[in-house]
């Protein structure tokens, strides 16, 4: 039971950084596959030999992009959560723009502020899709007959206390 | 699937591009009939072919089944782009109802829990500094929080659930509102219970008595 009552915030810096080399370097084989595969020579050896050699070359760098970018993200949002003292939608969209200012600072103010955009304008999206699947969900899973007692701990009504 | 259909045909493009390019230097040679034999047989004879078939200088003939082709390939592609523009409206939707309305869930979670942390008995029981959270996920992101919203004797309720750790004590707030004849939000009752053995409750707000 311990285990579940632990805070998530400080480990999760690791975790989303972890998970989002995988994410690269999956996402990114894939995709350094293709390339390469259209890139190559003719001739089916040569277009695997090229796809490989895609990959090999490109796709680590990719995943390091990607682990950077969480990170990072993880990194703000923690801080957020500890000086908002909340957790809302509105932290990850915070660190999204956040994350895309501060990985794009040595390209100048304007690159700056336009990558935050899209971080911040990203990561507001993926929250959108969050929120539609959870609301999604429940109404597919509302039960037909809702229980609409009061809850037991309440008590009966003793009038307002403040 | 559509990512990578557009990188082919940016592909394509780019190598009848490159193709033209490096042809048109000795297009002319190719085109006199001494070295059309000895060009023919060079290695890049395929590139040649391929851009004297794009070749803008001369007339291509359309038929009719290549325009259908052409005009169904375009209608496609637009049907793809209004289905994206589509999809991302709705998630904007989402996201700008739930942020900016003053009667969607996150903002009633907001309120909410800015008033159990302002308030003096939360501070007392829990101690501070408080910081509230939702259900945990997975992926350790508690943003989200528990609620429903339910319509009963015509006006709609919501109930939430969420979570108060302060330096001494965690809590489980529980809150229903109702919605008045003016359309807004009225505490039915807002609570919160501590996560120890004791189970105290402490009531903030109930307005249950008042209202029928």
């Amino acid at each position: 039971m311990e285990e579940y009552a632990r805070e998530p915030c400080p480990w999760r810096i690791v975790d989303d950084c972890g998970g989002a080399f995988t994410m690269g370097a999956i996402g990114g084989a894939v995709f350094q596959s293709i390339k390469g595969f259209r890139n190559a020579p003719s001739g089916m050896n040569k277009r695997l030999l090229g796809s490989m050699m895609a990959i090999k070359q490109r796709s680590p760098i990719i995943a390091g992009n990607f682990a950077i970018w969480g990170g990072m993200f993880s990194t703000i949002d923690c801080t957020l959560v500890h000086f908002r003292k909340k957790e809302d939608p509105w932290n990850s969209i915070i660190s999204g723009a956040a994350t895309g200012g501060i990985l794009a600072a040595r390209n100048g103010v304007p690159a700056m502020a336009g990558s935050a955009i899209i971080g911040g304008v990203l990561l507001a999206l993926i929250e959108g899709v969050g929120i539609l699947f959870t609301r999604l969900s429940a109404e597919q899973f509302k039960p037909p007959q809702l229980v609409v007692d009061d809850p037991s701990q309440l008590g009966p009504p003793q009038g307002n206390p403040s | 699937m559509i990512v990578s259909r557009f990188m082919a045909y940016s592909l394509q493009h780019k190598n009848i591009f490159s193709s033209t390019t490096s042809i048109s230097a000795i297009k002319t040679i190719y085109y006199s009939p001494v070295n059309s034999f000895h060009l023919k047989s060079s290695t890049n004879q395929k590139a040649v072919t391929k851009s004297e078939q794009s070749g803008s200088d001369r007339q291509i003939q359309v038929s009719f089944g290549e325009k259908v082709k052409e005009n169904t390939k375009s209608a496609w592609y637009l049907s793809v782009i209004i289905g994206g523009v589509a999809v991302t409206g709705l998630m904007f939707y989402a996201i700008f109802r739930e942020l900016f309305s003053s009667k969607s869930p996150n903002s009633v979670y907001a309120r909410a829990s800015d008033y159990c942390i302002n308030d003096p008995r939360v501070i007392n029981i829990l101690g501070e500094p408080i910081k509230a959270y939702g259900e945990e996920t997975r992926r350790g992101r508690r943003g989200h929080v528990m609620h429903s919203i339910y319509e009963k004797d015509g006006a709609k309720h919501i109930r939430m659930k969420f979570y108060l750790q302060g330096s001494r004590k965690k809590a489980t707030a529980h809150l229903e509102m109702k919605e008045n004849a003016n359309g807004k939000w009225i505490y039915r009752y807002l609570f919160i219970q501590t996560d120890d053995i004791l189970k105290s409750v402490t009531v903030l707000e109930d307005n249950r008595d008042v209202e029928v």
